[in-house]
This record gives C-alpha cells, structure tokens and sequence, in this order.
C-alpha cells in the first residue's frame, strides 16, 4: 500500500502514456468475448440492468400505446383497403409461385431459402456515441454465434458481434468498422459496402465499368458473408468525385433506421467461411484468425 | 452487529453510480435519435472521479466504467481503458497547477479531456483504414461534444453534493489547503 501511495502515480501515468502506443501499433482484434474481470462487472451489474431494461421496456410500451391509439382509426382503415388489394395481388402471385415451382422442378434447381431464425428486441444501444451497436435479449442459449446475420423487416440491421446466455452485440451495418459484401441490385454489379462515421454507409471497390446511379437499390450478394442474397441493404445517396478526379464516393442511405429499430430477426445460419474455418480448425484457431485480421465483420 | 463504515456505504454508493450511469447512457441516451442527446456521462463520471478522488478508489470506478461501456460498445478492445487511463491522468497532473474545486476550472479541464476521446476515436478509425473527413467527423460530433461541455458543470456539481453528504471531501480539502498556503 504505501509502495502503491509512493509509486502508484509515477506507474500510471508511464502505463497511461504507453497503452497508446501499444493500442494503436497492435494486430489484436477489433473486438473480442469479454475477459474475465468484464464478465464479473457485469454479473455485479446485472440487477441494475433488471431495472433499466423493466423501466425502457415499460416507458416505450406505454409511449407506443399512446402513438398506436393516436391514429388507431385512419391507420384500420388504411389497413382495410390496403388489405383488399393485397388479397387480389396474393391470389395472383400464388399462381405465379406454383408456375415458378413447376419450372423451378423442370431445371432442377434446389430452392435455397430455407432460413431459421431467432427474433429478439433491441435492449439498448451504443453509449460511445461513436460506434454503431445494439444489444439483443437473446443469446447462446438460443442457438445465437457470433457472425450471424441481423435483419429487420425493411432490410440488413448487422452482424452478431459477440454473445453472452441472454443477449447478443450487433455490429450496425453503418459501423465504421463494418463491411459486407453487396451488388447493385439494377445490374447486378458487384461491390463492397463499409460503415462510416456518418450515417450514411460507403459503397466502394465497384467492379470496373460499373455504373451506380443515384437511387439504385444495394442489396446482399449472398456470395460471401452471413446474409442470402437479396435483401435489401439501402439506396444510393449521393455520388461524387474526389478532388483527384478519379475515384468516386457512393454514399448509400441506409433502408433501416437504425435508431428505430426495436425487434429484429437473428438468421440462424452463420457465415460460410466461418463455417468451414470452424469444421476444419476448431474454434481456437478461427479466434486466432479473427484476431489476426483488423476490423474484419459482416461479409 | 455489522457496521458499515461511511467510506464503505460511499465507495458502495460510488459504484452504485457508476453502474447506473452506464445503463442511462446505453438504455435511454443511446437509444435517442438526435446527437444532442448524446451527453456522455460516463466521461463526465470519470472525469470528476479522477480529479475528486484518492488514486485508488479512482482507478478501481474507472475499470469498473471501462469495463461497461467496452461491454455495450462497438468501440475497439482497451480504447476506454486507454481514454479513461489518459483522463485520470491529465486531470491529476492539471489538478497540481490549477484551484480545481472551482467550477469554470473543472468546465476547461473537460473540455480538454472530452477533446481528447474524439482524437484517440479518429485514430482509432486511422487504423483500420476508415479515416472520416475532418469536417464531417467534427460536424457529427459537435452536438454531443456542447451538450456534455455545457452540462459537465451542473453534473460536477451534483457528483460534489453526494460526496459532501459523505464527507469524502478528502482530497478536495487537502488541495483547498495547498491552495490557500
């Protein structure tokens, strides 16, 4: 202790000054499981949290309550009308699926879309403002790894980042350490979609002679990476040149408002290439892997 | 019987706070739309911590914040370690020169130090390749970076009430000392 009284400041103020470097020259991951000493935080935490999740989840059930009952009457009769046309349109497109069936059966195909998945509610988001995450209540029990896919119903939300038994981190598409592998859904063009410090995501490394419109639907390209193919992932922005003249910016807006998202779907079905690392090396040495490679998520 | 001392029920209570200010920030703040919302009490926490606070009883609710918001962020593995750990000790070192029981003292030191996170956050994205344009970076950040400034004052104020109802002024006092010798 007295050591501590006498020496403590010298020593954190050198181990202050050296974590720096140390941080910013490392390899390590972008993130990890949670060590020991986070783990014991956080089960010390955990009747704080009770609280706070009893408290969000009752204030934005009432909060909806009151919006839902505010407009309840032209919403039903919007509804109604839109429900009636909606039949007509699905009787005609089961005929459609049944022809699609009979062709599919003709050219042999193999019908791909054949997902699970685990719903779940947003609990919370990301308290450093900066970085782009939420957190939902579930978790390993349910069957949920890290790597799998996030998908709200107006498109991709992210990838599972890490779990513990009752939640999981998703790493937001529009996280500036995100990336995933996408096509224009016009021309099927392929490229790579990554997250920005904004709010907008950044549509980069396009094949050559690609030509990206504004307001031309991004989707998944279910080639590499955790989501099917096709879901929608946003809208192209804005598009400008860069001062060299050469290289184009493609902002892409975001086809989910991250913000608002409160429930969202958890894809059973892990990425490929995790899925072969983890059949052929193990856990251990898809960690080592993961840790290798800087800022690599999502596709 | 078993008593609890009034360090003890403060360092308790301290932890308490720390845990409490973490969930606010993730379960309400983080979860509003508008970056003005986005006051960054836990910044604030350890910042007033660090200066208020004997070394070991600071670092230990710094690691416990750290530790909280590196489990509900997205942000790279030590950076709040890091930042926490570089706060504690400017702030220290900056208490050594200024009279920081002074309220516009402890506004500029802040200042300082929250300036500070969203150099080591620019780095941070540095490293992995995806440096945002200075100008939009700062823009994002601005509301976030007034509302915590301007609302950093009223939150020391508040962290100075609930330890004066402890008396655990101790280190407050010893500088009030040095100050007027």
């Amino acid at each position: 202790m007295l050591v501590f009284r006498r020496y403590g400041f010298a020593l954190l103020v050198l181990s202050a000054f050296v974590f720096p470097f140390a941080f910013y020259s490392s390899d390590v991951a972008v993130r990890r499981d949670l060590s020991f000493v986070e783990k014991l935080v956080y089960t010390v935490s955990r009747p704080v949290e009770f609280v706070f999740n009893l408290a969000t989840q009752q204030s934005r059930g009432l909060i909806r309550s009151y919006v839902d009952l505010r407009g309840a009457r032209v919403e039903a009769d919007r509804l109604k009308d839109e429900n009636a046309k909606l039949s007509v349109k699905m009787q005609l497109l089961q005929e459609v699926e049944k022809e699609n069936e009979r062709l599919q059966k003709l050219l042999n195909f193999v019908r791909q879309v054949n997902l699970k998945f685990v719903s779940g509610q947003v609990q919370s988001g990301d308290p450093s403002f900066l970085y782009k995450s939420i957190r939902l209540n579930r978790g390993e029990s349910e069957g949920i790894l890290p790597g799998m896919a996030v998908v709200a119903a107006e498109g991709a939300v992210g990838v599972v980042m890490r779990t513990l038994a009752g939640y999981s981190d998703v790493l937001l598409l529009n996280d500036p350490n995100s990336n995933l592998d996408v096509i224009v859904a016009r021309n099927r063009r392929r490229g790579m979609l990554e997250g920005s410090s904004g709010q907008t995501m950044l549509f980069k490394y396009a094949d050559r002679g690609s030509r990206v419109l504004v307001g031309d639907e991004i989707v998944t390209s279910g080639l590499t990476g955790p989501f099917p193919r096709g879901i929608v992932v946003g809208k192209v922005a804005r598009i400008r040149v860069e001062p060299d003249g050469v290289t184009q910016v493609i902002e892409v807006e975001p086809a989910v408002n991250f913000a608002e998202v409160s429930e969202a779907l958890i894809l059973l079905r892990s990425s490929r290439e995790v899925d072969v690392i983890r059949k052929l090396g193990g856990v251990d040495w898809m960690k080592k892997l993961v840790e290798s490679v800087p800022g690599r998520s999502g596709g | 019987m078993f008593r609890l001392r009034a360090w003890q029920v403060h360092a308790s209570l301290m932890l308490l706070l720390s845990m409490f200010i973490v969930y606010l920030q993730a379960y309400v703040l983080g979860r509003m739309q508008s970056s003005w919302f986005h006051v960054d009490l836990a910044t604030v926490f350890v910042v007033y911590v660090s200066i208020e606070h004997l070394l070991l009883g600071a670092l230990v609710r710094i690691f416990v914040v750290a530790a909280l918001m590196h489990m509900f962020s997205g942000a790279p593995d030590g950076f709040y370690l890091m930042f926490f750990m570089l706060a504690l000790v400017i702030s220290n070192i900056l208490a050594r020169f200024f009279a920081l029981h002074k309220l516009n003292s402890q506004f500029l030191i802040f200042a300082g130090i929250f300036c500070l996170k969203f150099v080591l956050v620019y780095g941070s994205l540095s490293k992995v390749q995806r440096v945002p344009d200075g100008w939009a970076f700062l823009f994002k950040v601005a509301p976030s970076l007034i509302m915590t400034t301007l609302l950093s004052v009223p939150l020391f104020a508040l962290f100075a009430t609930i330890d004066s109802l402890f008396d655990a002024s101790a280190r407050r006092d010893h500088r009030q000392e040095l100050v007027e010798n």
